[in-house]
Parts: structure tokens; sequence; C-alpha cells
């Protein structure tokens, strides 16, 4: 199984990392990228299988890059959980019209991640 | 600006700080900023802009020893200069507050923008043109933090 970490902010790329380490994943199966076009590359050019996505990002923000991937026909059924300051409703509304699997509404915690990704690990 | 503008703001502040940084912080008094009667001690600020149905500005002021320490805190590691972590941390928090704070002003659709830090000592924060800022001080260990709020009256969307 492969991860993809996607936030502009390292600290919370290696707390989502740190995470996933815990629940076992090989450190060489979770890549990160710190904007949406650079998510983009290395999903183009390798198989996810779990996406992780902050929405406020330079370049590709989160929202744009989860519509640009449900084009793809690989990654129609790709889970991709929105981890995003953004907390109000109407904004879970836009992401999940976007295309995204889950939301979860920073500031995150070990357990609300671990909860989320039981479904798709 | 009306107060009721501010809660969400001071809201989301204690929560980022309990659950993101495991920091108990507490809101002090309110007040009008002046710029020119700036009499706190603040050495780097995150910025974030408000549009949607407002103008304005949030911004989150550190200084120098409680963004250190946050930042070793975080980590585990010992920082001691303003480098990048610090700089990611700060964009991060004040990031956080704007966005939960959203939630407590649905009713207005706000858009929130990336964060801008400034760093230097004693820098000097304006509002909005013609526009109140306020400051709202919390304390932590090893200083006071400061909210500061600058929201054109918001329209109902």
């Amino acid at each position: 199984m492969k991860a993809l970490v996607v936030d502009d902010s390292r600290i919370m790329r290696n707390i989502i990392i740190n995470i996933l380490k815990e629940k076992k994943m090989d450190g060489d199966d979770i890549l990160d990228a710190p904007e949406g076009k650079t998510a983009l590359e290395i999903l183009n050019k390798e198989s996810i299988d779990l996406l992780f996505v902050d929405w406020n990002m330079p370049k590709l923000n989160g929202l744009d890059l989860v519509k640009i991937v449900r084009k793809i026909e690989k990654y129609q059924d790709l889970p991709i959980i929105m981890v995003t300051s953004e907390a109000a409703r109407y904004n879970v509304m836009e992401a999940i019209k976007a295309g995204v699997t889950d939301y979860i509404v920073k500031p995150i915690t070990g357990v609300t991640i671990m909860e989320k990704i039981k479904a798709y690990m | 600006m009306q107060v009721k503008y501010i809660q969400p703001f001071v809201n989301a502040t204690v929560k980022v700080f309990k659950d993101f940084l495991g920091v108990d912080i507490k809101a002090g008094q309110p007040f009008l900023f002046n710029h020119n009667e700036n009499k706190y001690s603040y050495d780097i600020s995150g910025i974030i802009g408000i549009g949607g149905h407002t103008l304005g500005i949030v911004v989150v002021s550190f200084p120098k020893l409680v963004a250190l320490d946050l930042a070793s805190k975080i980590t585990g590691e010992s920082i001691k200069i303003f480098d990048d972590t610090v700089v990611d941390l700060v964009g991060e928090i004040v990031n956080i507050i704007a966005g939960n704070a959203k939630k407590g002003l649905e009713e207005y659709k706000l858009v929130i923008s990336l964060p801008s830090i400034v760093k230097g000592v004693n820098h000097q924060i304006t509002g909005v043109s013609g526009v109140p800022m306020i400051g709202i001080p919390f304390s932590a260990t090893k200083g006071d933090i400061y909210l500061f709020v600058s929201l054109k009256d918001l329209i109902t969307a």
C-alpha cells in the first residue's frame, strides 16, 4: 500500500507521516508533496492507494487537485482524505462534491486520523 | 466591527493551542489596538487575509521565546532560531485559527488566504484602513501571544 501526503506545512506532513508509520506503514511507501502540482506529478508516476490532501496550498490547491485526480481513470475509487483547517459546513459540502472520500478538520489528533483511515488500510 | 465577530476567533485560538500544541491558554481583556501607541512586544506574526462577504485580516503574534518554545515542543527538537520550522508553525497556527473560526461565522461566506509571515523585533501591524483592529492577549508560559482581528462589517450571504 502506498500513501501520498500533500500539505504545504512540513510540520503537518510529518504529523500524518508519523501516524501512518505507527500504523506499521513502511516509510518508503509514504510519499509527500508541499502542494498540488508536485502531488499530481507523483500521482501520475506512481500508483497511490491513499491520498491525504490539505485544502489551502500554493500553486494548485487541494480542492482543484481532487477534481483533477477524480478525472484520472486509475484514481476514480482512490480514498481521498481532506485534512484542512476549513471548518465551515459549506466547505465540507464543496469538498465532497469535488470528490473527497473523507474530511478531517485541523487541528488533528492521532486518534482522529487512525479512526478515519481504518476503513482504507 | 461588532464584538460577536471576535468570539469565534477567540474560541478557535484556545482550541488550536489545546488540541494542536497541548497548551492551555486563556484569553485576556480585548482592547482596541492603536498601532501609533504600540506597547506590545512580539517578534513574529502570522497574517491571514479574509475575503468573501467581508474584508479583513487575522493576525497571531508571538514573542520570540514563545514561538521557539512552541516549535521545540511540536517537533521534539531544541529550536533556538527563527528557522523554516518556526515560520511553518506560525503560518499553520494562524491558518487553523482562521479556518476554524469560519465555523462560527457560517452565515457569512468567508474565504481565507494563505498565511504570510512577518518577522522583526516589535514590528508594526496595521489593520484594514478605516476598520478598527481588536487585540486579545493570551497568556502562555513564556510570554503573551496576541490575536488581532480587523474585519469590515459582515454581510449575510
